[in-house]
């Protein structure tokens, strides 16, 4: 594999579901590693996904203005131009969809002579169930398809990839080949190279990336809590029954992106499921479907023209499969699964300050109802507690003076001398 | 995490219940990073309790939405009495206590003998003097 040249930008596009959250997380982990050796990765989670949906697809996230994403991507551009690394590097799955004009746009900004793209793959039959859950995680409007379990979903997306109606980000990431030929005709086939990891050996992305960037091997390390994992059936039956409550209580988008989709599904991410938690399975049916057409998508990418680093065969390899089956229509939610949500959403809610929100984030009602709520509290109670001490004081000097013993008596008349002001001025009390 | 002793109108399993989850609650929270407010945490439990019926163990997707969707509700009316409930119970705890206060230092001013009144060179007077 060739090193990038001295002064590069590596600019990775994901897509989503291959690794992405891992490598970053790596990146992150090993940032100073990283420095040390000349590599700089630029921008925080933060920062690059909404710049990354701003400029890729005019997209924000639901409690942002429409501005703020376009600002974050001129932050992110400024990041680049300050860097003095040997390689920097700008990653973000939300990159991915772009079409060309808007790929164009961003290798622009970047510097188009420098930049390197690099596009992430694995079989489309490992991404099928993983994208499905994932959908699931940001649903606070109803949209088409919604009502589809996998199975029925999967007939959707795979019979006819030219809809539209359902889901139809979904091959805008996932015809994979298609992704490679918008991100060719856009930088041109000598600085595109994809890169196909072994999905049983994840470590073989980091060390693609470490080649890519001549960092020394192990350099990145995956972070300990690994990547972004799925939700298990169970969780995604839960998360979807809650967005439909979410959507009949007319509640709103900007609320759900804080308290659900980065609130509580976080916090249920953030548990280890046990063995016996079924994960969400894929019928045979579609792994043939998606294993044949990843043979497809593979020989459209050789053609391409692209760098190819790792086997293009496994995207149409049918030993890759993922779990194969099918799950039970209405999966229990066992005990530790929704109360883990449920004290996610009290994390994340009674978290909120009573400061607004900072950055160009959008609160929704629920949020500026918190705010509003903990400034009533602090403002109001705070001053309620200091007018019962000044008045319990009060109290205090009020009490009959024949209760007091000649110790209380003088300490009192001494109490008042201090108090007394001294001739030019000076406090006796200080 | 702030947690209160059990409540009278509460069953066992309900407190038992409200224990496991302030538990994952604070399972949740590293040491050192903000945890969330005690009060709006008490209160929306407290009210979730009383109103959602929760059950223990396993249950159907559309329950475990229920449940959470009624923590949501819980916490919404939690912000509107807040703002918007003149009664609401730490407000007028506080208020409450106000009033006997003053109402007690107003009665010990009635009074010519409270300390207030005295003079400094009374005191001492009466702090130096003959025992009475």
């Amino acid at each position: 594999m060739t090193r990038l040249p001295d002064g590069a930008v590596l600019l990775h596009v994901g897509p989503f579901k291959t690794g992405t959250t891992a490598l970053q997380g790596a990146f992150r982990e090993g940032r100073e590693a990283a420095a040390a050796q000349g590599v700089h990765l630029v921008g925080e989670p933060g920062l690059m996904i909404p710049a990354a949906m701003a400029v890729a697809e005019g997209a924000s996230l639901a409690d942002r203005d429409a501005g703020a994403g376009l600002e974050a991507w001129a932050r992110v551009v400024a990041e680049v131009e300050e860097s003095t690394a040997r390689q920097t590097v700008v990653s973000s799955e939300f990159f991915s969809p772009a079409p060309v004009e808007r790929a164009r746009r961003i290798l622009a900004d970047l510097g188009r002579e420098r930049t390197h793209v690099v596009i992430t793959l694995r079989p489309l039959s490992l991404i099928l169930a993983s994208q499905w859950q994932q959908y699931a995680q940001n649903r606070p409007i109803a949209r088409p398809g919604d009502e589809l379990d996998f199975e029925e979903w999967l007939r959707v997306v795979l019979t006819d990839p030219q809809q539209e109606r359902v889901t139809p980000t979904f091959w805008r990431r996932h015809r994979h080949d298609e992704l490679v030929r918008r991100w060719v005709e856009a930088a041109g086939p000598e600085r595109v190279t994809v890169v196909v990891a072994d999905p049983a050996r994840p470590q073989t992305l980091l060390r693609a990336f470490e080649e890519l960037t001549g960092l020394r091997e192990e350099t990145l390390a995956l972070p300990p809590r690994g990547g972004n994992r799925s939700l298990t059936a169970a969780e995604v039956a839960l998360v979807r029954a809650f967005n439909r409550r979410w959507q009949e209580r007319g509640r709103d988008a900007a609320d759900y992106t804080r308290y659900v989709r980065f609130g509580a599904i976080r916090s249920l991410l953030s548990r280890a499921p046990g063995s016996a938690e079924e994960r969400v399975l894929t019928p045979a049916w579609a792994v043939a479907r998606a294993t044949a057409l990843g043979t497809e998508m593979a020989e459209a990418i050789a053609a391409s023209g692209a760098r190819v680093v790792g086997d293009l065969g496994r995207l149409g390899d049918s030993a890759l499969a993922p779990a194969v089956g099918e799950n039970a229509a209405d999966p229990e939610v066992p005990e530790e699964v929704w109360r883990r949500f449920l004290a996610g959403l009290l994390l994340h809610l009674g978290r909120t300050g009573s400061r607004p929100a900072t950055g160009q984030r959008q609160p929704g009602p629920l949020e500026r109802g918190l705010q509003a709520r903990r400034w009533v509290l602090h403002e109001e109670l705070d001053d309620l507690r200091w007018r019962v001490g000044h008045v319990a004081e009060q109290v205090r000097q009020a009490r009959p003076v024949g209760e007091l013993s000649r110790a209380a008596l003088l300490a009192e008349a001494a109490r008042r001398l201090a108090r007394r002001p001294r001739p030019g001025g000076a406090s006796g009390a200080s | 995490m702030s947690t209160t002793g059990a409540h009278p109108d509460r069953s066992p399993e309900r407190h038992e219940l409200r224990g496991r989850l302030l538990a994952e609650l604070a399972a949740l929270v590293p040491d050192g990073e903000r945890e969330p407010e005690p009060l709006l945490v008490e209160r929306a439990l407290e009210r979730w309790l009383a109103e959602a019926a929760p059950p223990a163990g396993p249950v159907a997707a559309a329950l475990a939405a229920d449940l959470a969707d009624a923590l949501m509700e819980a916490v919404a009316a939690e912000v509107e009495d807040a703002i918007t409930d003149p009664t609401h119970a730490e407000r007028q705890r506080l208020r409450d206590r106000l009033a006997e206060l003053r109402a007690e230092r107003d009665a010990r001013r009635a009074d010519p003998e409270a300390l207030c009144h005295q003079s400094r060179r009374a005191l001492l007077r009466r702090a130096l003097g003959p025992r009475r």
